[in-house]
């Protein structure tokens, strides 16, 4: 048994075997084979064939189940590629033909085939290239006898143990067998850790070495809420664990169980200090929405739309489809749409054409959306097709000017003309401020946008120059940085000036010590994952608006980040309960 | 043995779902399905998804297509009916 210590990143106790996720293919060489070799070989190759068909299938039906057709479609013709004569029939060609290993047929047939597709004028089809790569590696896992990500099969109580989460694996692990991640890297607000939070997977990262310690099979215990995991724990720890697993309150998933048992996570009125609204993943995040009693869905990310298929592919009938269904599910109370935030590091065709060395700063949310115009205005004419009862906002995101402010809503004008739904405008527009230029010029943009949408992922990380998935103490503390506190007043008292509306949306928002930060600015309208919402909820009903300022002041002088962590650990029992701040102490202690 | 020219008329062309409808249809016969650009002599089979996508086919092309086979008048009517329904793009709910 052993204890490996780390930052959970989503709540709860996950037990299961673990599964390691192997990115690396060992290298291909060329052997030459004898000719009576030769039938083996075509046997082997012909196997890998078959359990190539039979994963993809599987991870076929499994997207057909919990994303729908137009997500397994494309796995579809993943099979027919595979199948094709083109490909398999071609590299069986090759091996019988040159007397050659099916590794370096598989090499050879798979980058003649791709320096094909390169030649083709379209870029839609030229992305082809990427799934006959993908195919290709898949077949060479299944050759070396291994499976792709590990064989995640065999158990149906999956921890995935990963050098980083790749958004990817969530299409390749069973969602019903994954119970939990336990990871090298990786922090509180990477979009994994987002993912996992609102899928209610426990997650714990900043492990360091667990890829390392841990081998496929060992038995794991994933503390999410405290941040630990058990390798091959004995009976008793597993008795212990399942223990609080079972309880339905306690200490065993943090603030969030206790505050079920006290029932305050019971949808009540508004709360006290502020208003509270939900952000949304996946469609399926509202299928309880009216349940939750919150005041509207504050931020609705669109990007699942793209998971595992090209741009282009998504149609506007596609688009309004989900958003009607966003719309009606919020309605009365408004939903807040953001557009595509992708990156040209994420989509295929633009990777080769942007060559970017530092992504994060570069081609990517609303730049890539007037870069891409096409796929922007089936998306634009979607939400002006899908706003029949009025209540859908939408937001633009990674903006820093108010040169692309103007150009998207052109844009948007445009689009409404020529689609003949000038009658659906004006529609209330926002921007995400997560670039800290906007924190220079929000009057000029204040003047631009009905309302505004925080993003503190971004904007700190931008802030501080410091990665959010950087394993340092500096680095998950930088929330709270002066100057991102400073950061926060200038576009709190811009927005005030000019009689505009702001919604946190980011991570900070979800974390306790961080949310009283901004309460402490003056921000009253916050946005939250699902999982999120109790304790969020929580804290505004109880925080008291005199001891705030008091705070606010008390943080004002402070210039090290140690001493305002000290700080945030002193006052924390005078603005909540001592079990609950107990609690929250516990849950964070690595933070600070 | 049957043979027509037909266009493409989804948004996207024949690209890779299209395609692999394109397939699952003709595969569906025992006739052998042909597909071939009108101005050239190179046939492509059209149960090979990748010859297809190697058509490029985008919107408003034109393919001449052959089938020839036991089955071939009611697989040349099914091929018509996916050309004539953009490959059954945008039917279904996401």
């Amino acid at each position: 048994m052993k204890e490996l210590t780390g930052q959970g990143v989503s709540p709860g106790i996950a037990m299961g075997h673990a599964v390691k996720v192997d990115p690396g293919l060992p290298p291909v060489f060329k052997i030459r084979l004898r000719p009576d070799d030769i039938p083996a070989e075509l046997r082997r190759f012909d196997d890998a064939v078959a359990r190539t068909t039979a994963q993809l299938q599987q991870v076929e039906a499994m997207l057909q189940r919990e994303l729908g057709h137009q997500h397994s479609a494309m796995i579809g013709a993943h099979i027919l590629i595979l199948q094709d004569d083109h490909f398999s029939g071609a590299i069986r060609r090759r091996i019988a033909a040159d007397a050659v290993n099916a590794e370096w047929a598989v090499k050879v047939v798979s980058e003649h085939l791709q320096t094909v597709y390169v030649g083709l004028q379209d870029a839609y089809l030229r992305e082809k290239l990427h799934d006959i790569a993908d195919i290709a590696d898949r077949l060479l896992h299944n050759i070396a006898g291994r499976t792709p990500n590990g064989n995640t099969k065999q158990y149906d109580d999956v921890i995935v143990i990963c050098p980083e989460i790749s958004l990817s694996l969530f299409s390749e692990v069973n969602l019903r067998h994954l119970k939990g991640f336990a990871v090298d890297f990786g922090g509180w607000t990477s979009h994994t850790s987002i993912i996992a939070r609102s899928l209610n997977i426990p997650a714990v990262t900043h492990l360091k070495a667990v890829s390392a310690e841990v081998h496929t099979g060992d038995f794991l215990i994933v503390d999410g809420s405290a941040g630990a995991v058990v390798v091959n724990p004995d009976r008793e720890t597993i008795e212990r664990f399942r223990h609080r697993q079972s309880q339905p309150a306690g200490e065993a998933r943090g603030p969030y169980c206790l505050l079920e048992a006290r029932g305050d996570d019971k949808p009540k009125p508004a709360p006290a200090l502020g208003a509270l609204y939900i952000n949304a993943e996946l469609p399926q995040d509202l299928d309880d929405y009216t349940g939750l009693g919150v005041a509207g869905v504050g931020l609705f990310r669109s990007e699942f739309l793209y998971l595992g298929r090209p741009l282009d592919a998504i149609t506007v009938a596609e688009h309004e489809s989900v958003y009607r269904r966003l719309a009606e599910q919020a309605y009365p109370a408004t939903a807040n749409i953001r557009t595509f935030d992708l990156g040209a590091d994420k989509i295929p065709q633009l990777r080769e054409q942007f060559h970017e060395t530092n992504p994060a700063l570069g081609m990517r949310g609303i730049r890539l959306s007037i870069f891409l115009q096409e796929a922007f205005r089936r998306q634009l004419e979607g939400v002006l097709r899908a706003n029949d009862r009025g209540n859908l906002r939408l937001t633009f995101p990674f903006v820093s000017s108010v040169d692309e402010v103007r150009t998207a809503k052109a844009i948007l004008a445009d689009v409404a003309a020529k689609a003949d739904l000038r009658h659906r405008l004006p529609l209330p527009l926002g921007v995400m401020l997560e670039i800290p230029s906007t924190i220079f010029i929000i009057d000029a943009l204040a003047e631009e946008v009905d309302f505004f949408a925080l993003g503190t992922n971004d904007l700190v990380q931008y802030t501080v120059a410091h990665d959010r998935n950087t394993s340092t103490d500096a680095s998950i503390f930088s929330p709270a940085h002066p100057a991102v506190r400073r950061g926060l007043e200038m576009i709190f008292a811009g927005v005030r000036d000019k009689g505009k509306e702001v919604i946190c949306c980011g991570e900070m928002a979800a974390h306790p010590f961080f949310l009283l930060l901004l309460l402490a600015v003056g921000f009253r309208g916050f946005s939250v994952n699902k999982p999120a919402l109790p304790l969020a909820r929580y804290v505004l009903r109880n925080v008291d608006e005199t001891a705030l300022a008091r705070f606010h002041a008390e943080l004002s002088k402070l210039s090290t980040l140690d001493a305002i962590g000290r700080l945030f650990l002193e006052r924390l029992p005078e603005f909540f309960p001592r079990p609950f701040a107990d609690t929250l102490l516990e849950l964070f202690r690595l933070h600070v | 043995m049957v043979q027509k020219v037909l266009t493409v008329n989804n948004p996207l062309g024949i690209h890779a779902r299209a395609a692999a409808r394109l397939v699952a249809a003709a595969s569906r016969f025992q006739s052998r399905v042909y597909l071939a650009r009108p101005d050239r002599q190179e046939q492509i089979d059209g149960k090979s998804i990748l010859g297809i996508l190697m058509l490029a086919a985008s919107r408003g092309s034109r393919l001449r297509v052959t089938v020839t086979g036991v089955d071939e008048a009611a697989a040349m009517a099914e091929i018509e009916r996916l050309f004539a329904n953009a490959f059954d793009e945008g039917m279904e709910a996401p």
